[in-house]
């Protein structure tokens, strides 16, 4: 355990900086918990969609030297990627096992993860923080990059606005209503097909803008599409499955345990995660929001 | 006086807010050809879920053959001899007729573990099999696969399976349900066939089955029980006619 | 009672002939028989195509390691992302034991392989089986995951470089099995044994119960099965078999690393079952050996594609073959192949 320096000031740092990363984890988590919870799929090419949004960021970015414009458009275009997966690969399979759209996933993952080695190579690349957040602000008298202060911010933000929008608006309740009972919605004269591709694309904007905002400080390349994906897996399987909420928490408590194991506990930090799933499901085989048992 | 097979005290269901079924208590006879009715909605199915173990309780006990079963999974309820039906046909659909039975009977006589033999080797399955088979009236079609059977048909294998477990109990949902005329008189003439022995509860919604079978019938009306008696005692209640015509 | 029975089963003619199930039984004894010729004979016949059986054993140790999968996923339904960690266990328990603990035994590496792929099986599983559906597939998929990333980082097990090792001197009949085309030979011997062994475990009652979970869980439970205890058995079933298949690649190569584990071989694994056809045992074997020749094609490959060739592709074309099979051909190889000939059959029928 490393624990020479030790400092209320540098708790508070590393809860910060773990509290960024678990806001990016909630938007891959919401996402991927939204479209399970209308679709009972798991898409497994979730991280893969993140890196697209990274690399198509770094690429708008390479092109208009703006970060602001490839966090609007980035996104846009991975959810356009998004669009044709849900359209030409998985309608298709609607009417068949589930087990199959969720192998169909996996091979969408692997074709697109290895294009993007094809277009953009596999070394690492980063992306600079944008104006205004490129310095560090003064906490606690450390230097600490007001970059991640404004992901935690964002992330917050968007975790409110999810939320409104799905229990304050009429998209909200006929998602809602879509994960409780598809007849019904079908009854009440709403095109399903159209909720389904629009949840999806949604999902997978999400997962693009994470990418994006996570390209300033935590760099990205060859093989992220996978460690991404663990991550948002381990935050739903604790979570559960279907619940804003169990997607918001399970992120807190990855991107805590995350960021606090690879301070205090670095040799093993790799491992604090799956430590804290193997208890979590020693107790609750379907995590801990979830109301249905195993 | 027989021995209560199935006792069930004051059970509650709650989905939510709404109380499915909301605090019946009954008990039924060993021997005892008991029909449950009620209009839709009434918690004919829910109750039968409880019964079995399908979905576990809000509130009251359960006790078959003097155990007290309220806690204990479905798949052991079973071993206490407690078999049931569905109202939809759930059968294994890629396998045939015959394997279908095998799964219950292999497990009734403990060779589901053995790896090394062929599962048709075994001598007194496969007699069981057959007999059981031969009793539903589906011997000449063990071959085929339960995709390709008939509605009705699939229907027999339900009570095959049921029956393959050695039951004490035997739970029927809607066994007639879909099915043709000469199918359901098929179908009563097999239950009307079964061991005297036996205990059965019945769910129906076709009066013609629930009068040719049973010998005491519930009523079930909103999770509650409305009234219980013989079949001509139900027949003769003002109450029933109002619930079954109030639905119509 | 006994009686009884018997006569009952006198009287209903014992459910129709099973005479044409047997004639195809002697069908498939007599293909299988050829196969095995054939790899037999080849090696002796091509002896010095040191390439074809190299990649025959390649294809065998593959055929052995989808066998194991189609186990878990054709025949009980479970759909695992995490059956590269049983190999990778495997191959890693084989390795290590040399290198590491320097105990040179190819028999106690066969062992320790198959020994630890099941632990590892039993431990994995007894966590993964706990849950159903969606959260098992994420499950395995987050617990092969741990186990890659403990193998990437540890130098024990090389980190991301992998551990070379001698490979252990053994010999049987006098023969040193070192030797490519003996070698050779033994693999084929595990993969015709892993193969009846499955046959026999999937005509038994237990495999009978594998196959009723499969179709419809619930109503398992509705006879009165506790179905996780036998889920559990296949899980660690599989887990040894794909045990032995990770060994005798190691013991093979006579290299060990971290990327066995990795989600990419959890994925061929599924594409070689789900190409040949699931639930077939001959498909796993049919579907090995397509994926395993299409790569070792692709590997040789000097098409050039951007700044890389299409040998650098090959996650490009396992992607591919996975969606074109899930969208136009979910059955493999095997169902189209059983699809024609029903086809061919009702065309003479109306003829």
């Amino acid at each position: 355990m490393n624990l020479q320096n030790f400092s209320f000031e540098t708790l508070i740092f590393q809860v910060l900086n773990g509290l960024a990363f678990s806001m990016l984890l909630f938007l891959l988590a919401a996402g991927m918990t939204l479209i399970f919870g209308l679709m009972k799929v798991v898409n497994l090419a979730h991280g893969t969609f993140y890196l697209l949004g990274a690399y198509f960021g770094y690429s708008i970015i390479t092109l208009t030297n703006s970060f602001w414009i490839a966090l609007i458009l980035a996104p846009v275009a991975v959810g356009l990627v998004g669009l044709v997966m849900e359209r030409f690969f998985l309608r298709p399979l609607y009417n068949k096992p589930h087990s199959n759209m969720v192998i169909l996933t996996l091979g969408f993952a692997y074709l697109v993860g290895d294009l993007t080695t094809l277009i953009w190579g596999g070394d690492p690349k980063s992306i600079p923080s944008p104006e205004p957040f490129h310095q560090s602000v003064e906490l606690l008298g450390r230097n600490f990059p007001s970059y991640r202060l404004f992901v935690a911010a964002l992330g917050l933000l968007l975790a409110l606005g999810l939320w409104l929008l799905l229990e304050k608006t009429r998209i909200g309740a006929i998602v809602r209503a879509g994960v409780s009972d598809k007849e019904m919605v079908r009854g009440m004269g709403i095109n399903i097909s159209l909720v389904f591709t629009s949840l999806f694309v949604f999902g997978m904007m999400l997962a693009g803008l994470s990418g994006v905002v996570a390209a300033p400080f935590q760099s990205f390349g060859l093989g992220d599409d996978l460690r991404i994906l663990t991550y948002a897996l381990l935050v739903v399987v604790i979570g559960g499955l279907g619940t804003l909420s169990g997607a918001f928490w399970g992120a807190i408590l990855i991107g805590l345990v995350d960021s606090l194991g690879a301070a205090y506990f670095p040799s093993i930090a790799q491992f604090g995660i799956y430590i804290v799933m193997a208890l979590v499901l020693l107790v609750r085989p379907t995590g801990l929001f979830n109301r249905a048992t195993a | 006086m027989a021995a209560e097979a199935l006792k069930v005290s004051n059970v509650k269901k709650q989905f939510g807010a709404l109380a499915a079924i909301d605090g019946v208590t009954l008990s039924v006879k060993q021997g005892e050809r008991r029909a449950i009715i009620g209009p839709n909605g009434a918690g004919k199915t829910t109750f039968f879920n409880l019964v079995s173990g399908a979905l576990s309780l809000t509130a009251g006990t359960i006790e078959l053959n003097g155990t007290n079963v309220t806690s204990i999974p479905s798949w052991k309820r079973v071993r206490l001899g407690l078999s049931r039906t569905f109202q939809r046909n759930n059968l294994f659909l890629s396998l045939s007729v015959y394997e279908n039975v095998q799964l219950a009977v292999q497990r009734e006589m403990g060779t589901s573990y053995n790896m090394l033999r062929p599962a048709r080797s075994f001598g007194d399955v496969r007699a069981k099999i057959l007999d059981i088979l031969d009793k539903v009236g589906l011997a000449d079609r063990g071959d085929i696969e339960v995709a390709n059977l008939s509605y009705g048909e699939q229907r027999q294998v339900e009570v095959a399976l049921a029956l393959a477990s050695e039951p004490k109990i035997l739970l029927l949902d809607e066994p007639t349900a879909g099915m043709s005329l000469t199918e359901t008189r098929r179908m009563i003439d097999l239950i009307k066939k079964l061991p005297s022995d036996l205990t059965l509860m019945i769910v129906e919604h076709d009066m013609e089955v629930v009068f040719a079978i049973s010998d005491y019938i519930t009523v079930l009306h909103l999770g509650q029980v409305l009234t219980e008696g013989t079949p001509s005692e139900v027949q003769a209640d003002q109450r029933v006619r109002e619930v079954y015509l109030g639905e119509e | 009672m006994s009686e009884s029975q018997t006569e009952v089963a006198v009287k209903n003619p014992a459910l129709p002939p099973q005479a044409n199930r047997r004639i195809a039984f002697k069908w498939s004894w007599l293909w299988g028989g050829l196969v095995v010729l054939a790899l037999v004979i080849y090696p002796l016949v091509n002896s010095a195509d040191t390439y074809g059986i190299n990649l025959l054993t390649q294809i065998l140790i593959a055929a052995i390691f989808a066998l194991s999968y189609d186990l878990i996923f054709g025949y009980t339904g479970l759909l695992s992302f995490g059956q590269a960690s049983y190999y990778g266990l495997g191959a890693f328990g084989a390795g290590l034991l040399v290198s590491r603990f320097e105990i040179s035994n190819f028999w106690l590496s066969l062992l320790v392989a198959i020994a630890i792929a099941s632990v590892g099986a039993l431990i994995l599983g007894f966590f993964s089986i706990r849950t159903s559906g969606v959260y098992f597939m994420m499950l395995t998929l987050a617990l092969a995951q741990m186990l890659f990333s403990i193998a990437f980082k540890w130098e024990f097990t090389g980190s991301s470089d992998g551990v070379p090792f001698t490979r252990p001197e053994f010999s049987l009949f006098g023969v040193s099995l070192k030797e490519l085309t003996p070698f050779y030979f033994f693999v084929v011997a595990c993969f015709i044994l892993c193969f009846i062994g499955l046959t026999v475990v999937i005509r038994s009652p237990f495999g009978q119960v594998l196959k009723g979970i499969r179709d419809n869980e619930e109503r398992m439970t509705a006879v009165g099965y506790q179905t996780r205890n036998f889920k559990l058995v296949a899980f660690v079933l599989a887990g040894a078999i794909a045990g032995l298949a990770g060994g005798l690649n190691a013991l093979f190569t006579g290299f060990v690393g971290a990327n066995s584990l990795n989600w990419i071989n959890s994925g061929a694994v599924l594409v070689m079952v789900l190409l040949g056809g699931k639930g077939t045992l001959v498909g796993s074997v049919v579907g090995a050996f397509f994926v395993i020749y299409i790569q070792s094609l692709i590997q040789g490959s000097t098409i050039p594609i951007g700044n890389y060739t299409l040998a650098d592709r090959w996650l490009t074309v396992l992607g591919l073959i996975f969606m074109i099979f899930v969208l136009f051909a979910p059955n493999g190889i095997v169902g189209l192949g059983k699809s024609m000939v029903r086809r061919v059959k009702e065309w003479q029928q109306k003829r």
